[in-house]
């Protein structure tokens, strides 16, 4: 046809479609969701995956860097024998366990406190229910434009819906633990909604295993903090070396509000993380910390959207890289400060350790401030551990490997430090203690 | 105890020491003098083994073994402690756990057994009461916030908890008032021993007041000019340093 334009896709886009193809009468929903789904699905088909032309995913061609896409993730004949080891292990929680992409009966922890009421969104969808599929709508539709969030809407099998109620302090944490099993090759999409009641107060720990086996995971997780509440949320990526995580929070902080967001990411061949936080209310604080851990030829990226919508908003974003090898981690922050949003308060600060000459880093901070009584600052640095304080350690006779490890743990200790369950950030230290001491930090 | 002989260190490209012969034996206190850029600091940092001070001729012997080739750690392990002009300040690692993970490093070296946390405690109590470390500066990060003064004490304090054979203590008495180098005067003090070593590095000629040393050596480009008694200190401090400087060149 005359001015039709040809579309070349690559095989991970055909794959992709294909899939949607095969299993999309599949996927749970009614009418409105298998419609969304759609749209979803032609929006990607339009765009195909992002190249470094679309500014948001400059540094993140996923066009060149995915380079296949599995078929939907086959579910599991036995759960129990997915669990291995348990990084978490220690940490008193409850758990809410998915593999492959389906809520896992067995390996979840049924006994939830008292104003903390689950749903799974596999069932929620299953059995209809309008409210939730309208709110798992609402929870990407400002991200329509997003490759990673239309695949997600595409594809979504699964999830949990949190509903804290207000005033409720829940103790324990809650786990959303991700695990991906068996040996072949499977794509996994998961959407979570958080909903934290007024004045409420709770810490959920997102976290993501899986083998060495090349799997893709898609997740979407929503978190709606009422007025006055609090909420701890550390992701904790961990997945298998080979695996593709694409990783979206979306956050709505109302009035005085409080969000602590810990984000770890040290596992996945390629990996991304999307944080948005948007403040609907005045008084509204969000803490946004995070470590990336990048060895061999990993690719991590953090992209951040800070939408200061209203007055008297404070924001912090402290983030960590610490990449050798030929890896290579991506910092991409940008906090919108709109015209009546003054007396914002927004700081943001990024810091690599490069431990190799071909190791990367690329940092793109941005402060686009339309109001003009605001204090915002940014700051990125980039360089080597210092070989005065290493000198130091080695001359107390701590041997090389120790003192770097010990330094690299200090370098990260501010950021760790982000994560107020302590019996958490015991956990995540210890992942990075662990990925220390596995050589990876080494040059 | 320590043997230098024909010490030849290039740093950056540029020679720093031109044949450095020491003799320290057991037991004994040598006082090391110069005016600056003479090469102290190299010469500490050489026998401390610091990456970047490359020997290109000359051994030093410890104990009877050529160290040149080993590295820091190995050094502070079989007994080389170099006490810092500039402590380092390490934001992130707490003090106790720079101690410890230290102490049980080099133990582990040698083959020994790493100390329990609580006889560790008992250790770190014991040796800090006498040098005034509090149990807050314990816990702070490494240096951070400690004033000149609570730096050198902490300098102390790892050597009175490593027991080394060599103690080599670069300059010291920089920035430290006379209080201050009193109670650190006093810890070296009490480290001395028959079966220990010490190098003191220093400028001037008050610290020697404090530590008396057995032996002066007077360090000048990158060369000992001149040895000799406790009083060679004295003299230097009545006179200058020019005259050895002369006689040098």
């Amino acid at each position: 046809m005359a001015g039709e334009r040809t579309i070349r896709r690559t095989a991970a886009e055909e794959a992709i479609l294909e899939r949607f193809g095969v299993a999309g009468a599949d996927l749970p929903g009614n009418d409105a969701v298998a419609g969304w789904r759609r749209t979803a699905l032609d929006a990607f088909a339009e765009k195909g995956l992002p190249t470094r032309r679309v500014e948001a995913w400059k540094y993140t061609d996923l066009k060149r860097l995915m380079t296949r896409a599995a078929p939907i993730a086959a579910p599991v004949a036995d759960a129990t024998a997915v669990l291995g080891h348990d990084p978490l292990e220690g940490v008193e929680r409850h758990r809410l366990v998915f593999v492959n992409g389906r809520y896992s009966a067995e390996l979840s922890d049924a006994g939830l406190p008292e104003g903390v009421k689950v749903m799974t969104v596999a069932e929620a969808l299953a059995s209809g229910d309008a409210a939730i599929a309208d709110a798992l709508a609402e929870a990407s539709a400002g991200l329509a434009g997003d490759a990673a969030v239309s695949l997600n809407s595409a594809f979504l099998t699964d999830g949990a819906v949190i509903r804290i109620a207000p005033k409720a302090k829940i103790e324990k944490p809650i786990e959303l633990a991700g695990l991906f099993a068996g040996d072949e090759a499977g794509a996994v999409a998961l959407r979570h909604l958080v909903l934290v009641g007024a004045d409420a107060s709770a810490d959920i720990v997102e976290s993501w295993f899986g083998p060495d086996v090349a799997y893709e995971t898609n997740a979407l997780t929503a978190l709606v903090l009422g007025a006055g509440a609090r909420l701890g949320y550390t992701r904790l990526q961990a997945e298998g070396a080979a695996a593709v995580h694409l990783g979206t929070i979306a956050a709505s902080i109302a009035a005085s509000a409080s969000l602590e967001l810990f984000n770890l990411m040290l596992g996945a061949a390629v990996s991304r993380a999307q944080l948005f936080l948007a403040f609907e209310g005045e008084g509204g604080n969000a803490d946004v910390r995070g470590a990336t851990l990048g060895a061999g030829r990993q690719h991590a990226d953090v992209t951040m959207m800070v939408d200061h919508a209203v007055p008297h908003c404070t924001s912090s974003e402290t983030l960590k890289a610490v990449v050798g090898g030929e890896a290579r981690a991506v910092f991409q922050g940008n906090i919108l400060v709109r015209q009546h949003a003054q007396h914002t308060d927004a700081r943001m600060m990024l810091n690599a350790l490069l431990r190799s000459p071909d190791a990367e880093f690329d940092a793109k901070p941005e402060l686009e401030i339309y109001a003009d009584d605001v204090q915002c600052a940014h700051g990125a640095t980039s360089g080597a551990l210092d070989e005065n304080l290493l000198f130091y350690l080695l001359s107390r006779g701590i041997p090389r490997a120790e003192a770097e490890e010990l330094l690299i743990v200090a370098f990260l200790g501010q950021v760790l430090a982000g994560i107020s369950n302590e019996a958490v950030a015991g956990a995540a230290t210890a992942m990075v203690e662990a990925w220390l001491a596995a050589g990876r930090g080494a040059k | 105890m320590l043997e230098i002989k024909n010490l030849h260190v290039t740093v950056d490209g540029r020679e720093i020491l031109k044949g450095i012969d020491l003799v320290v034996p057991t037991g004994e206190v040598h006082a090391i003098m110069g005016p600056n850029g003479s090469g102290k600091s190299t010469l500490s940092y050489t026998i401390a083994g610091r990456d970047g001070y490359e020997v290109t001729e000359g051994q030093i012997l410890f104990k009877g073994e050529d160290i040149v080739g080993m590295t820091a750690d190995e050094r502070a392990a079989r007994g080389v402690f170099l006490a810092f002009q500039y402590p380092l300040e390490i934001p992130g690692v707490a003090t106790m756990t720079f101690l410890k993970t230290a102490l049980n490093s080099q133990r582990k070296a040698r083959g020994e057994g790493e100390m329990s946390t609580p006889d560790f405690m008992r250790l770190v109590r014991e040796k800090s009461a006498l040098l005034k470390v509090t149990q807050d500066m314990l816990k702070r990060p490494l240096n951070v916030g400690f004033s000149g003064g609570e730096k050198k004490r902490n300098e102390v304090l790892q050597m009175a908890l490593l027991e080394p054979s060599l103690c080599v203590l670069d300059e010291t008495d920089s920035g430290l008032d006379i209080d201050a180098l009193k109670v650190v005067s006093d810890g070296v003090n009490a480290l001395r021993s028959p079966d220990r070593s010490m190098i003191v590095i220093t400028h001037y000629q008050r610290l020697l007041d404090h530590i008396v040393p057995d032996v002066v050596h007077v360090l000048s480009k990158g060369r000992i000019v001149k040895t000799g008694g406790k009083d060679l200190a004295l003299e230097l401090e009545a006179r200058g340093y020019a005259d050895f400087v002369e006689d040098a060149a």
